[in-house]
């Protein structure tokens, strides 16, 4: 571990001096014990690929938000909700549901430097509670926003979801920003009563100079369904983890990923999900287009623990690795103690078909088209779980690919 | 530490000090001079200096013991496997042992202790028979037994076809060029904790030097035994295929049952060369530890090839039915372009046997190729882990893997854990990894039993199926005593 | 001249399988090409095609003029070849009706013709798909996605029909079809047939020639055109085999 800078302590004792006491005291645990543990990085199994040690010298300032700025910097998605911050702070002319604003409780383990870092520092963010048999109306888009000027900054957020027994819910967590240095660490906390749905979406569209690191944990009761699809876009660094566990029998976690990391983005994506209730049913399908200097990172691991028989669980990672500078580091890993289960997994990386590219230009489909399209259908699998066309189309046109094509199909309507 | 080990060491320094005097007037015949057969437990440079020269070995080899010693003091015991076992006290052990009746060294299997050909008969290698019968069972051995080996067979066939097959501390002496040349060269000596280990305490092993454009006439193999109580074995295998050859070799491992844990960590190098072929099979069924975990052997063991010509080829299978933890990872690195590399395992944990195994497939030069078949079998409160690494580094144009993984669970209290890293750097490289997990299922067993087959019977004949794959890459008298060993494992884990 | 084909030599992983190939298209024209497994009938037509891995060593395909070996794959498409695989790709995730438009348009835009309106296009492809009898709804899934053998055929012809080409190479597009199929499929063909439009029919066996009549019929061996002649060559070829051919 590298000796922190004292310019950690210092935005420290500015924060904490603000808190109460007893907050103050929970806040200083948590400081400590990242000054104890630092920045994680190889020597950590779960950062085996990503390397934070250089954080502890960036020289990062809390971020400060400015009530009179409001730009935007992502559009906002049509017939949805909306929640939105920047640099941490609420801002207020955006958001349509401003109640959902709050502090969430600070959980009671972290397990690496950055959570602890997120415990010391993190300040307000979504506080989404549903009562049991509620379905919400309209899907919530949370944007999460980073505009921070050239000097070093960092802001740490903590949020909370929970729904009630049956409730039932759709929200995106979008993450986007600009400026220099910066260091965003998130923390959600999502709790799913029996029988709840959520759908939770990530976007993950941060720009040069951002280190962006979430950190997602679930908990299913009997027969919740939870979807988690996370789409990895744009520049600097995004580690993205979640843990999901099965607490409650029967119940299902989908897991989708999406990562197309920019030209020199770093990417990496660790999903666990503990099975720790029998007769649960778990699936992660990942999906990687990794070009130029850009690197992907995908390590999903299945746990079942003893007694969950009659897991049903398939993990599929498939990455197209389109240049010589780039890489892909797979990683489908599975911890299995009963043995009444289905598990399997799988892991390709590859090129994109050249078979296929053939057919397509022997129809006359330029080469440059014809790799779009093979692109698009490499993604459909995971794009098409973003069930939420606003949000899909945004996604396909950001990456320059063919937008579906609703009309085509009318040719099968007509015929039905 | 026990009280003894400080005198212990005061008597190996003053060994070793008379021995270094005595070596200048007297060149040869100086080893029958010493009187322990068993060096006593400790671990210090003393002690390697002794090894060395109990061995009468040439200085350079010395100094790389003792390089590999002073890293290794530096270094610190792996954590990251998914075992879970008390750890070794490095000066329990002692390094060196050598049966009373070898100290003169045999000349010939007729000088070698009944005793010892009996032990070994028991083992199911009939050294004597074998050259009696040969031609009928073509199998060329070396035994090694706790740190001496015991005599190698078929020499004279070997030698007329030009290979090499003999105890690697005669190859220091026949043919020092190649081993100073290769010796380190696959597995450096600061590798990792227990090759360094290994560098500097090995006491025995076989070599292999197969000449360009030979086809080895027979299968060479090695059977390895660790009798003596609170010894560990550390082998060092050496085989060099040159350019165009090929060879096929069996290492089988055993030890007696005993209550306390054994350290077995070998080095195991093979380089092929241009267009040459090396197959590397292993049965290894150390003492297991009995059903609640009590002793067995600790099998911690580098393995790997290097293939360093073109379109040469390194395939390795082993059978894993013992020890009471293992942590190994035969592997291959693919440097030649068109090079191939192959891995076939079977391992099963029973009871309280923990084992952490896969390979590492580094894929280094154009076109090159690897599958790995893993099979793993979790009975009892057995923990199986596969760890593996497929590499591509960005060289490695065209470069392909297939890798399948397949676990099978007997009871509801083992596990069963699938660890594949793998890494890709050239956009022409293609890596297709599959892992699916099963059990026997109550219809499978229902149906044998309804057609008479008993349970145990039923189990081990499901289980032999689920391994057929890496079976049939086993040289054929290995793949019966497979099967053989996967029962006797078995037994006990249903019901 | 629709084609020109002189002395053509080509070859596939270091092996020479075309050897001085000549052949001669004019408008309006239908081509039988015969002959024995491993003659060279598939080089030819991924060569005119323009598929990756067939080295042309020698020689030129000159189309409608112009030097053919010199274009894209897509470029040789645009321009009016059409080549009905073997063995129809699958491509999962890819639409048969996205291909379909992406290649219409790709033909239009390449002719300085704006996009197709999607209603003109989808009643295009709604008539053309009944001709072939494929249910509308295969066309939303992935281009030849689970389809059957006879199936993925007649999605060839469709293609064909959708995107009407000056030149058709049918290679092997009658094997593994029940009668049915290659009747649907020849009927296809025929549809096509025109004064402007030629065909060059691949195939190992006289049964598709019953359905479309050749003006000529070449039999290819040893990586030469060895002997034409019209019709009769063909019904020759069905009652005595290669055999012949490859003493004389």
């Amino acid at each position: 571990m590298s000796a922190l800078s004292p310019a950690w302590a210092d935005s420290f004792e500015r924060l904490a001096g603000a808190l109460p006491v007893a907050e103050q005291r929970e806040r200083r645990a948590r400081f400590d014990s990242f000054v104890a543990t630092g920045f994680p990085g190889p020597a950590d199994e779960a950062w085996h690929y990503t390397d934070l040690a250089a954080q502890a010298d960036a020289g990062y300032r809390l971020a400060h938000f400015d009530e009179a700025d409001d730009a935007l910097l992502a559009a906002t998605l049509p017939g949805s909700d909306r929640l939105v911050y920047k640099n941490g702070g609420l801002d207020r002319r955006h958001s349509t549901v401003e109640t959902l604003d709050g502090t969430a409780a600070i959980r009671s383990t972290g397990e690496d430097g950055i959570d602890a870092l997120n415990a010391a520092f993190a300040t307000r963010g979504l506080v989404y509670t549903l009562a049991a048999n509620t379905v919400a109306e309209r899907p919530l888009q949370v944007l999460l926003q980073s505009d921070t000027g050239d000097s070093p900054a960092m802001l740490h957020q903590r949020h909370r979801i929970s729904l009630g027994a049956n409730a039932e819910a759709t929200v995106l967590l979008q993450f986007v920003g600009r400026g220099g240095p910066r260091l965003l660490t998130h923390v959600i906390d999502v709790s799913l009563a029996a029988g709840a749905k959520l759908n939770l979406h990530r976007l993950s569209d941060e720009g040069d100079g951002a280190t962006l690191v979430t950190r997602l944990d679930a908990r299913l009761a009997r027969d919740a369904r939870l979807q988690v699809s996370g789409v990895s876009l744009g520049a600097g660094l995004a580690r993205h983890r979640a843990d999901l566990v099965i607490e409650g029998p029967g119940a299902e976690v989908h897991a989708t990923s999406l990562q197309v990391p920019g030209a020199k983005a770093h990417a990496d994506d660790l999903v666990r999900v503990v099975h720790a209730a029998p007769q649960g049913l778990s699936r992660i399908v990942a999906r990687g287009i990794v070009d130029e200097r850009a690197k992907a990172i995908f390590n999903g691991r299945v746990v079942v623990r003893p007694g969950a028989q009659k897991t049903d669980s398939e993990q599929r990672l498939a990455h197209l690795l389109l240049s010589r500078k780039a890489e892909v580091n797979a990683k489908p890993d599975l911890e299995i103690h009963a043995d009444d289960v289905k598990c399997a997994h799988g892991a390709t990386v590859g090129q994109l078909d050249a078979v296929a590219l053939a057919y397509l230009r022997s129809r006359g489909i330029p080469l440059a088209e014809a790799r779009a399209l093979l692109l698009r259908a490499f993604a459909t699998e995971t794009l098409e779980r973003l069930a939420w066309p606003a949000l899909q189309a945004q996604i396909a046109a950001r990456l320059d690919l063919p937008a579906a094509d609703p009309e085509l199909d009318e040719v099968s309507g007509d015929a039905a | 530490m026990a009280a003894s080990p400080d005198a212990a060491a005061t008597q190996n320094l003053r060994e070793v000090t008379e021995m270094v005097a005595s070596r200048k007037l007297y060149s040869a015949g100086f080893i029958t001079d010493i009187e322990a057969d068993k060096v006593p437990p400790g671990l210090s440079e003393d002690v390697i200096r002794l090894i060395s020269a109990k061995k009468d070995e040439p200085e350079w080899l010395l100094n790389f013991r003792l390089k590999a010693y002073r890293r290794w003091l530096t270094m610190t015991e792996p954590e990251w496997a998914n075992v879970d076992y008390e750890k070794v006290d490095y000066q329990s052990i002692s390094y060196y042992s050598q049966p009373k009746s070898m100290k003169d060294g045999p000349k010939s299997l007729d000088e070698v202790d009944p005793k010892l050909l009996e032990t070994y008969k028991k083992l199911g290698i009939p050294l004597r028979e074998q050259e009696m019968l040969a031609g009928v069972q073509n199998v060329a051995v070396d035994v090694v037994f706790d740190s001496v080996s015991v005599g190698t067979t078929f020499k004279k066939k070997l030698l007329e076809a030009g290979v090499v097959f003999c105890p690697l501390s005669e190859a220091v002496k026949t043919h020092p060029e190649l081993v100073r040349k290769y010796l380190g060269s696959v597995v450096p000596f600061a590798d990792n904790f227990f090759a360094a280990l290994n560098t500097a305490v090995f006491t025995e092993g076989s070599f292999v030097y197969i000449p360009k454009g030979t086809r080895c006439p027979m299968e060479l193999s090695t059977y390895f035994r660790i009798n003596e109580r609170n010894t560990g074995q550390f082998e060092r295998t050496l085989i060099i295929a040159d350019e165009g050859s090929h060879v096929s070799y069996l290492e089988g491992c055993t030890a007696p049952q005993r209550d306390e844990n054994q350290l077995h960590a070998a080095v195991v190098e093979l380089v092929a060369l241009d267009d040459a072929e090396i197959k590397y099979s292993t049965v290894q069924n150390w003492y297991p530890g009995d059903e609640e975990g009590r002793g067995g052997i600790y099998n911690f063991v580098t393995k790997r090839g290097d293939c360093r010509g073109p379109r040469s080829k390194i395939s390795w299978t082993q059978v894993e039915t013992g020890s009471a933890i293992t942590w190994k990872y035969p592997s291959c690195i693919l440097r030649g372009d068109d090079s191939v590399g192959e891995f076939y395992s079977v391992a099963l944990t029973n009871h309280r046997q923990q084992a952490d195994t896969g390979t590492k497939m580094i894929h280094i030069g154009k076109r090159t190729k690897s599958t790995i078949v893993s099979k793993g079998i979790a009975a009892g409160r057995g923990q199986q882990s596969y760890r593996g690494l497929v590499r591509m580094l960005e060289s490695a144009e065209g470069a392909r893997n297939h890798t399948q993984c397949d676990s099978l669970l007997i009871g509801d209290r083992c596990g069963a854990h699938t660890f594949p890293y793998t890494e890709v750097r050239n956009p022409s490289a293609t890596l297709e990894h599959e892992a699916t997990t099963s059990k026997i299922s109550e219809d499978q067993m229902f149906y044998c039993r309804a057609r008479g087959i008993g349970e145990e019977e039923a189990v081990s004949m499901i289980v032999n199926g689920f391994c057929k794959d890496v079976f049939k890459e086993l040289p054929m008298e290995f793949a019966v005593e497979a099967q053989k060993l996967l029962a006797v494992s078995l037994e006990g884990a249903v019901g | 001249m629709l084609l020109e084909i002189t002395n053509l030599h080509a070859r596939v992983d270091e092996k020479e399988i075309l050897k001085g190939l000549n052949l001669s298209i004019r408008p309006g024209e239908v081509h039988a090409i015969m002959g024995p497994n491993g003659a060279g009938k598939s080089t030819l037509s991924n060569v005119i095609a323009g598929r990756e891995g067939y080295e042309v060593t020698d020689g030129s395909i000159r189309f409608l003029g112009r030097d053919l070996l010199a274009l894209d794959p897509e470029v040789r498409a645009c321009e009016g070849i059409f080549l009905g695989f073997q063995y129809p790709v699958e491509i999962p995730g890819v639409s048969n009706m996205t291909l379909l438009k992406a290649a219409v348009n790709a033909r239009r835009k390449h002719s300085g013709e704006n996009e197709i309106a999607p209603n003109d296009f989808l009643t295009w492809v709604r008539e053309q798909a009944k001709k072939v009898r494929i249910d509308p709804k295969m066309l939303s899934r992935g281009v030849n996605e689970g389809f059957s053998g006879g199936e993925k055929k007649r999605n060839e012809i469709l293609q064909m029909l959708v995107l009407q080409p000056t030149l058709m190479i049918l290679d092997e597009t009658d094997s593994g079809l029940d009668i049915d199929a290659l009747k649907i499929v020849s009927d296809g063909i025929n549809a096509l047939r025109g004064p402007a439009r030629s065909t060059v029919l691949v195939t190992h066996y006289q049964r598709l020639l019953d359905y479309v009549q050749p003006d000529f019929v070449h039999v290819l061996a040893r990586g030469r055109i060895v002997r034409s002649g019209g019709p009769e060559l063909a019904r020759e070829l069905e009652e005595k085999g290669y055999g012949w051919l490859e003493a004389a």
